[in-house]
């Protein structure tokens, strides 16, 4: 295949080319814009903060939500894993019940495995089938 | 273009040109790194290769390299994978990411230099029925101060206790030598040795058990899942290479920064130099002049296109004094006069002079002000 002169892609669903346009938006935070959000004392910082800001909406306009419920991480897999073990933490009963799909992500049905081992959570996987043999079901393989 | 002089490497230093190129590169690499096919492979070999970049590094093998989105999660994913059970153990100056990572840790107290308590350290330990897991920085971010990692491991050992070190601050500053510190695990971040943002790593033995706070697929040997942020990880890597080789840059660093200490003291001998007692990292200066407030000169050098901090960049923004400086002994007071100024690889001797400049300005004419509120002073 390395041999083929033009390779074809087709796996997007593993993941996408970078859009040109979106590499063009990126590079100058590799440049002269590199301050910390953070450091909200200083020009680069705070011109480093409103570029943060600035995408958050983006991503919230994207989706129809609003800026403020937008939480940035490091990909799906952390947002995932946020969602379901952050709102588990949050939740009264000592055994939470936890009702997911079968043929959920592998990031979703492992953080509901941690729930089942850390806090004996009851989950019901739906899809009319049994729950996965976890061996082969949770294997490596691209997200 | 106004003159001005970025002086906070130690809240994220100016991407290296090199480093920058990395990731430009790795951007127009299509393809999971998971993924089989020879669009995958690519990706695998550019993040094989910059493991290996971060590996060398802190002279450690390759295979103990975990990427992850930064030094925070690198902390986090160290005292919640690595606690398991364990008594909890971190120095009151640690930063906020290792502190506030895991519920009921005790804090080892520091002494007035900005060091380690290593005689109350083995007291605790003295006293602690389960094994502990202890986490000590190499240097602290705020005041540049180098721990004695050395007595903690050997500590450590004594009581069957696993080490981890936040090196955040340290590595590409002084030599790391993963093994001559005989830690079990170590956090870097990209974005402190002129790489990008939101890439870091802990680096800890594969044999070690670690458990992963992301679950997921498989990726990083099992310990971090996710899709790898390559185009961040290439630029770690490429930034790594350059550390590395850039460590022989310390004592110029050194240098601008003892001179830029001197004519401050110059201008006004009440200057305290905070951690100057001690072994401090060659870069970093937290010096405060008392009764002049770090947010006044944070403010009035920003205006004069002079970037530095008031205690770490994590605090900005918070009205509460640095937590490093009140460990320290230091009164409110005083820990709200420090600044904290950072150099690193692009720092020159006009960024020092015009720092001083501007300094001086502000100190002069805060001056008559300071005297008239403290005559006895």
């Amino acid at each position: 295949m390395t041999n083929t002169p033009r390779p074809i892609y087709l796996d997007y669903q593993a993941s996408t080319p970078c859009d040109p346009r979106v590499i063009e938006t990126m590079l100058p935070f590799f440049g002269e814009r590199f301050g910390n959000p953070h450091s909200v004392n200083h020009r680069h910082g705070r011109e480093a903060e409103a570029a943060v800001e600035h995408a958050r909406g983006q991503v919230a306009e994207l989706i129809g939500a609003e800026a403020r419920e937008i939480v940035f991480t490091s990909g799906a897999t952390e947002a995932n894993n946020l969602a379901i073990k952050g709102a588990a933490r949050f939740l009264k009963e000592r055994r939470p019940h936890v009702i997911s799909c079968v043929t959920e992500h592998k990031c979703v049905l492992e953080s509901v495995r941690r729930l089942e081992e850390r806090r004996g959570a009851r989950h019901l996987a739906t899809g009319g089938q049994q729950w996965p043999d976890r061996s082969e079901r949770l294997g490596r393989g691209p997200g | 273009m106004t003159r001005t002089a970025y002086l906070d490497y130690n809240a994220s230093a100016p991407i290296r040109p090199q480093a920058a190129a990395a990731v430009a590169q790795a951007l127009t690499l299509t393809g999971n790194a998971s993924s089989v096919h020879g669009f995958g492979r690519r990706a695998r070999a550019c993040l094989e290769d910059a493991r290996e970049a971060v590996a060398a590094l802190v002279k450690a093998p390759p295979s103990a390299v975990v990427f992850t989105s930064g030094g925070t999660e690198a902390n986090n994913l160290a005292l919640r994978g690595l606690a398991q059970g364990r008594r909890v153990l971190v120095s009151a100056g640690e930063h906020p990411s290792v502190l506030e990572a895991i519920d009921g840790a005790a804090k080892v107290p520091l002494d007035p230099d900005g060091v380690i308590d290593l005689a109350r350290l083995a007291e605790m330990l003295a006293g602690e029925p389960q094994p502990a897991l202890i986490s000590v920085m190499l240097a602290n971010n705020e005041t540049g101060v180098i721990q004695p990692l050395d007595a903690v491991v050997a500590l450590a050992r004594q009581h069957g206790a696993l080490v981890h070190c936040d090196a955040v601050q340290a590595v590409g500053k002084i030599a790391v030598d993963m093994t001559d510190l005989g830690v079990d695990a170590l956090s870097v971040s990209a974005h402190k040795i002129g790489g990008p943002q939101g890439v870091g790593a802990l680096v800890a033995a594969e044999s070690l058990a670690l458990a992963p706070l992301l679950r997921g697929g498989g990726q990083e040997r099992r310990r971090r899942a996710g899709t790898e942020n390559l185009p961040g990880i290439a630029g770690f890597g490429a930034a790594a290479a350059l550390a590395a080789a850039d460590l022989d840059d310390a004592p110029r660093i050194a240098v601008l920064r003892d001179d830029l200490e001197q004519r401050l003291h110059g201008q006004a001998p009440e200057v305290v130099v905070i951690g100057a007692g001690t072994a401090r990292l060659p870069n970093t200066s937290c010096v405060a002049v008392p009764g002049l407030t770090a947010e006044t000169l944070v403010m009035g050098l920003d205006l004069a296109g002079v970037a530095v901090s008031a205690g770490s960049a994590c605090s900005s923004g918070k009205v509460a004094p640095s937590h490093v400086l009140r460990a320290m002994g230091l009164g409110e007071a005083e820990a709200a006069a420090a600044i904290r100024v950072s150099l690193g690889w692009a720092s020159a001797p006009a960024d020092v002079d015009h720092f001083v400049e501007a300094w001086g300005e502000i100190y002069t004419r805060c001056g008559a002000a300071r005297r008239l509120q403290s005559p006895a002073a």
